[in-house]
């Protein structure tokens, strides 16, 4: 059975929830005009990923941004593959030239990122096989779809506020409070926060700590604002850390300056304000035309009610009533 | 010239109970129900515009947070916009200008349904001129187009200065027929025929259809003894106005006093035809007094109530009072101008891209930027709106954090939200996106807020009325409030295990 559709029609969030909820087996391919994505499913749960743009396993390029593996390694590992019926990773992880827990963090990286990529699709085309094609260059993972779908969403969602806040990539973090369990559980830090602030160290930009954290970009980047946020880590140019703490007393007093003149600006504007605007508090509230309008018809009422009795009961006449 | 005065009479006034229904008194109740109705919108959208000040400040907080990387303290930044807010209150202007403020600023963050209301106000803006001049009418009903004058003379009411007022309002407003018509009443009280005769030709050369004054010149004709031209003149009117029963009336009375019974019962005849009760009421009347008399016309209560609305000078200045009061900052004649700036205003705002304002999901209550929304428009995060939108409900481990968060929320804002629908009703509708409900509950707040407080009394009618209706109509604004309190207990802005 084929399923087969535009993505203006059924969204990608729509068919992975199909398959995830019908616990479908195959293969789903998503096309646009950037890429081909074929997803593969068992069950309802993605147990792999391939897209047309490699030229090679994508791992390679997360791992060597990392520096944990060298090109010349990873070169050689790929001629000896066809040699010895094994996979570039598998021998470097023989030789202990890799270690597998960051293989796997490589994995989880590109799988996201593909994922995140694929969810924000508004145009293309989408097929689904129920089997599973075989291709060499699929990406084998194990990730419930729902789970999937919720964290793509959330990081959809989140975006326009960490966007807003991440400083220049080729800035250094630096650490300015060190972190205490108290710090920990107070503000909440996950896994990943931690892991962030283990990597800063002075010297390694932002661009460098969320390639070496190999965590997902978004995760990376959210904590390294989170951490800011906290007061915890501030950025400072590359090469500037050596004036840290020049600059971190300079930043101190300005940031009490800019406290001050919050004050003092808003206690200006205030009191400018209040010298070129006339508050109408300060003046009648009712203007006296209202009032002298009120006023008159009241002393015309009294006038009349001495002056005559009531219109209806100078007339004995009842018909019209 | 002037002869033996023609003895002449008004209709009976008419009346609901003891309430006459004269022009003051109707005047003075549309005046009333007016305000009434204006005040009840006008403090409706500023108990609105304060609960949407209430719903998103705190949404604003996050995002100055967020724009300010949290370098400015929290205080400074509560400080500011505390002013920022209430920047209209450092000026000359009214509280629907604060308002507006208010709404300019929260226009990001408002929901569809709310931006209604923000449309409406728009509306009401674009027409307030219109709407203070119809007000200014009614606030000057005794001081304009000597309407009052004209009312008190014609009953016998008036005094010297009166009349020397209609006097004076003839020569500066020569194509005005009504002051005319009223003057020569004046004068046909008298018995001054001749000047009765003059000033109602000229009101008739400036109205020729109006049979009033036909009525009038064939009473004042008759009064100079020309019977056949008072004939003439009363066929006129009947001509212009068969179905008026008075004009039959008065010419069979012209007939009797000419001793053609013939004729005269012709005409009562014809009267009767028309209104029996009135013609056998008018009748017994003449025979009780032992007189002929002619009946004159008052000016019509529709006519009186345009009277009071033409553009004047008096009324201009009070239509500008009154609109300063509730907006001021520009001119009254501006209004117009300031509600189409303020429309393009809206278009410019509707350019900010929508990320830039932060949300609250109505489902879990996670603050997001981009997000989706219900069918109803309500915001709800991409999470959530996943979760609505599964064809299946059944839960799984992987959702089951999501649901638990959700429920959470609805378990705490139930609570919240039952207090806030409390202490102001409509609050705690708005706050849960149920825009329809808090409208209509902060309306009838409103009502029965101006009905205490105010009871209805804006304007006073001039001529007495021995009934009070304002009492009952305080008691009606408690009672309305008392209800409505009952109302917001039994049925709260969400319900709770749903």
């Amino acid at each position: 059975m084929a399923l087969l559709g535009t993505l203006k029609g059924f969204g990608v969030t729509e068919i992975f929830q199909l398959i995830s909820q019908q616990m479908k087996t195959g293969s789903l391919v998503l096309s646009s005009s950037k890429a081909n994505i074929t997803i593969s499913f068992e069950n309802g749960i993605i147990v792999g990923i391939a897209s047309d743009q490699w030229e090679r396993d994508p791992r390679a390029d997360v791992l060597l941004k990392a520096d944990c593996i060298h090109e010349k390694d990873l070169k050689a590992a790929i001629e000896n593959e066809k040699k010895n019926s094994q996979s570039w990773h598998e021998i470097l992880i023989s030789k202990g030239q890799l270690k597998k827990i960051f293989l796997d963090r490589a994995s989880n990286v590109v799988i996201k990122q593909t994922l995140l990529e694929v969810f924000q699709w508004r145009e293309g085309g989408y097929k689904f096989e129920d089997w599973n094609t075989e291709q060499q260059s699929i990406l084998s993972c194990h990730i419930p779809t729902e789970g999937a779908i919720l964290d793509t969403l959330r990081i959809i969602d989140e975006w326009p506020t960490i966007k807003q806040k991440i400083p220049p990539v080729d800035y250094c973090p630096v650490t300015i409070i060190p972190i205490t369990e108290e710090l920990v559980r107070h503000h909440d830090l996950s896994e990943v926060d931690l892991h962030i602030y283990d990597l800063i160290d002075d010297k390694r930009t932002v661009e460098k700590i969320v390639r070496e954290s190999l965590e997902p970009p978004f995760e990376a980047l959210s904590s390294i604002v989170r951490l800011m946020d906290i007061g915890l880590v501030e950025v400072f140019p590359e090469g500037a850390t050596d004036v840290r703490d020049t600059s971190i007393a300079r930043n101190l007093f300005i940031s009490r300056i800019r406290k001050a003149a919050l004050y003092v600006v808003l206690a200006l504007c205030i009191l400018g304000i209040s010298v070129i605007g006339q508050p109408r508090v300060l003046k009648e509230i009712i203007p006296g035309e209202i009032k002298n309008q009120i006023q008159h018809q009241r002393v015309l009422a009294e006038r009349f009610s001495a002056k005559l009795p009531v219109p209806s009961a100078t007339n004995t006449d009842s018909y019209a009533h | 010239m002037q002869g033996a005065a023609v003895f002449t009479g008004l209709l009976p006034v008419r009346a609901i109970g003891d309430v006459p229904l004269s022009w003051p008194v109707i005047s003075t109740f549309l005046g009333n129900s007016y305000f009434f109705v204006i005040a009840t919108t006008l403090l409706s959208l500023f108990l609105v515009g304060i609960c949407l000040l209430f719903k998103y400040t705190p949404l604003m907080l996050n995002d100055i947070r967020n724009a300010t990387n949290n370098d400015l303290p929290e205080s400074g930044i509560i400080a500011w916009m505390i002013f920022i807010f209430s920047v209209p209150l450092f000026f000359d202007v009214g509280p629907m200008i604060l308002l507006l403020w208010w709404l300019l600023l929260l226009w990001g963050y408002m929901i569809k349904t709310e931006k209604r209301i923000m449309y409406f106000f728009l509306f009401l803006i674009l027409i307030s001129s219109w709407i203070a001049h119809v007000g200014a009418g009614f606030l000057t009903y005794t001081d304009t187009q000597v309407n009052r004058q004209i009312y008190t003379s014609e009953r016998g009411l008036a005094d010297d200065e009166d009349i020397q007022s209609i006097a004076s309002w003839i020569r500066t407003h020569p194509a005005d027929a009504e002051p005319l018509n009223t003057m020569a009443l004046h004068e046909l009280g008298r018995a001054n025929y001749g000047e009765a005769i003059r000033l109602l030709n000229l009101g008739i050369d400036l109205e020729p259809n109006n049979a009033r004054y036909y009525n009038h010149l064939a009473i004042a004709l008759h009064g100079t003894g020309k019977s056949k031209e008072a004939l003439k003149a009363f066929q006129n009117a009947i001509t212009l106005m068969p179905g008026n029963m008075v004009y039959h009336y008065n010419v069979s009375r012209l007939y009797q006093s000419t001793y053609n019974f013939y004729e005269g019962e012709k005409a009562i005849a014809a009267a009767s035809g028309i209104d029996a009760e009135g013609v056998r009421h008018l009748l017994d009347r003449e025979n009780a007094l032992g007189k002929t008399r002619y009946i004159v016309e008052t000016t019509p209560l529709t006519r009186q109530l345009s009277r009071q609305m033409r553009p004047s000078d008096g009324l201009k200045s009070s239509a500008d009072a009154l609109w300063s009061f509730s907006f001021g900052l520009v001119p009254r004649k501006m209004s117009l101008y300031f509600g189409l700036g303020l429309f393009v205003v809206l278009i410019l705002m509707s350019y900010i891209p929508e990320e830039k304002f932060s949300k609250q999901c109505s489902r879990c209550g996670k603050l997001y930027y981009s997000g989706s929304s219900t069918k109803y428009g309500n915001p709800m995060c991409l999470q959530c709106s996943w979760i609505d939108t599964r064809v299946k409900k059944q839960g799984n481990t992987i959702l089951h954090h999501k649901t638990e968060e959700i429920r959470k929320f609805k378990t705490l804002s139930y609570r919240k939200l039952i207090r806030l629908e409390m202490a102001l009703p409509g609050l705690g509708s708005l706050m849960s996106h149920r825009t329809g409900t808090a409208v209509t509950r902060i309306t009838v707040l409103s009502l029965s807020l101006i009905a205490i407080i105010t009871g209805g009394d804006f304007l006073v009618s001039f001529i007495p009325v021995e009934t009070n209706l304002f009492m009952i109509i305080r008691i009606l604004g408690v009672v309305c409030l008392g209800l409505l309190i009952l109302r917001a207990y039994k049925a709260p802005p969400i319900r709770y295990g749903v």
